[in-house]
C-alpha cells in the first residue's frame, strides 16, 4: 500500500523471513501509525491499544514463515489486527475505559473542525476536549463490528472495497453497516447535528 | 438523511486528529524489540520440566533400548487382548449340561424324528450344539406354496 519509493514490503518480508531484524523493524515502522489509529480508535484507550499493537506485531512476526502472500502484507497484517481488536473488544464487554490522547492543536485549523464550529452552536459552545469524550462514548456504545467499519472509513478513511477484503465481508455488508452505524451515532450525538 | 449522515461523518472525521503521545512510534519499536528478546530468553514449560529433572538427577537420561522395550510391550498386549476374546472359557456347568444332553441323544434317539439333525462336529463349539441347528423340522400347518 505505502510502497511508492521505499522498499516493497514484499522484499521486506522475504528478507525477515531470512532473519534478517531490521526488515521487520522497518515493516513495524511503516504500519504502527495506520494500525495505531485502527486499534486506538477501536478501544478509546491508549494503554489497551499499545498491548494490542504489541501483540499485533509479534504475532505477525510469529507467523510470517505462513505467510504466503495470496493477500498483500497491508491486508494480512490489517486482518490480524482487526480480529486481535474485535476479540478484545468483545471480551472487554462494557467495562471500558477512556483513556484518551490529546488532540493536535491543528483541528483548530481544519476546514471540518471551523464548518462544525460554525454552523453548530452546540459544537462551538462544547469544549474540544468534551467534544472528544462525546464522540468516544459514542463510538464505545456501537457494536464491535459496526465499531470497525467507521473507524476504518469515516476516521481512517480506506474505501469500502479495501475495508470489505480486509473483514472479508461483502462491499454490500460493509455499507449497511455503515448505514445502520451512521444511524445509531446521529441518535446518540443529536445534540451535535447540524441545524 | 444525507446532510445527517455528513454531519456525522464530520464529526467523526475530527477524531483524526487525536495523537499519542510526543516518540510513542520510536518507543514503540524499542519496546517491540525488548519485548522480543524477553520472548526468546523465555523457555517452554516442557523445557523447564526437563531441565528441573536434570537438577535433580543430573545423569538422568531416558536409554535408547527403552522405547524399544515400551513399544514390544505395547504389542505384547495388544496381542495378549485379541487372542483371550477367541478363547474365551465356558462355565464348568455348562459343559457338564451339554455333555448330559449329548449323551441322551445318542444313546435314546427320539422316536417322533423323521431325520434326525445330524450336528455335524466342526459346527460344535466346545460340547454345546451350534444355535442355528435345530432338533426337529419346524411345525406348521400352512399350505405348502405351489407354483
Amino acid at each position: 500500500m505505502e510502497e511508492t519509493d521505499a522498499t516493497p514490503d514484499q522484499e521486506l518480508v522475504e528478507r525477515s523471513r531470512q532473519g534478517d531484524p531490521t526488515a521487520f523493524d522497518e515493516l513495524v515502522v511503516r504500519y504502527t501509525p495506520r494500525l495505531y489509529g485502527l486499534v486506538y480508535n477501536m478501544t478509546s484507550n491508549h494503554e489497551d491499544t499499545n498491548d494490542l499493537l504489541q501483540e499485533v506485531f509479534a504475532k505477525a512476526y510469529r507467523a510470517l514463515p505462513g505467510f504466503r502472500g495470496k493477500s498483500s502484507f497491508y491486508t494480512w497484517i490489517h486482518t490480524i489486527a482487526v480480529n486481535r481488536t474485535i476479540n478484545f473488544v468483545k471480551r472487554r464487554g462494557k467495562r471500558y475505559h477512556l483513556s484518551l490522547n490529546d488532540v493536535d492543536t491543528a483541528v483548530e485549523n481544519d476546514p471540518e473542525f471551523i464548518e462544525a464550529t460554525a454552523s453548530s452552536d452546540p459544537v462551538r459552545e462544547t469544549n474540544l476536549k468534551e467534544l472528544q469524550k462525546k464522540l468516544n462514548e459514542a463510538m464505545q456504545k456501537l457494536s464491535a463490528n459496526h465499531r470497525m467499519v467507521v473507524t476504518m472509513f469515516d476516521i481512517q478513511g480506506l474505501p469500502h472495497a479495501e475495508i470489505a477484503k480486509i473483514l472479508g465481508i461483502s462491499e454490500g455488508t460493509v455499507r449497511s453497516r455503515l448505514f445502520y452505524a451512521h444511524r445509531q451515532l446521529q441518535n446518540y450525538l443529536e445534540e451535535f447535528r447540524r441545524p | 438523511m444525507n446532510q445527517e449522515q455528513d454531519s456525522i461523518a464530520a464529526l467523526l472525521r475530527l477524531k483524526r486528529h487525536e495523537r499519542p503521545p510526543e516518540g510513542y512510534y520510536e518507543d514503540f519499536l524499542r519496546e517491540f524489540r525488548r519485548r522480543q528478546r524477553v520472548e526468546l530468553m523465555k523457555p517452554s514449560l516442557r523445557e523447564l520440566l526437563f531441565e528441573r529433572l536434570a537438577d535433580l538427577w543430573p545423569d538422568f537420561r531416558i536409554p535408547a533400548y527403552a522405547y524399544g522395550a515400551v513399544g514390544l510391550l505395547a504389542i505384547s498386549i495388544s496381542a495378549w487382548i485379541l487372542t483371550s476374546d477367541e478363547l474365551a472359557p465356558v462355565a464348568d456347568s455348562q459343559l457338564a449340561t451339554a455333555d448330559a444332553i449329548r449323551m441322551e441323544l445318542h444313546s435314546n434317539p427320539p422316536a417322533q424324528l423323521p431325520n434326525p439333525v445330524e450336528i455335524p462336529q466342526r459346527h460344535m463349539v466346545g460340547s454345546l450344539p451350534p444355535h442355528h441347528a435345530l432338533p426337529t423340522r419346524p411345525a406348521t400347518k400352512d399350505e405348502p406354496f405351489s407354483f
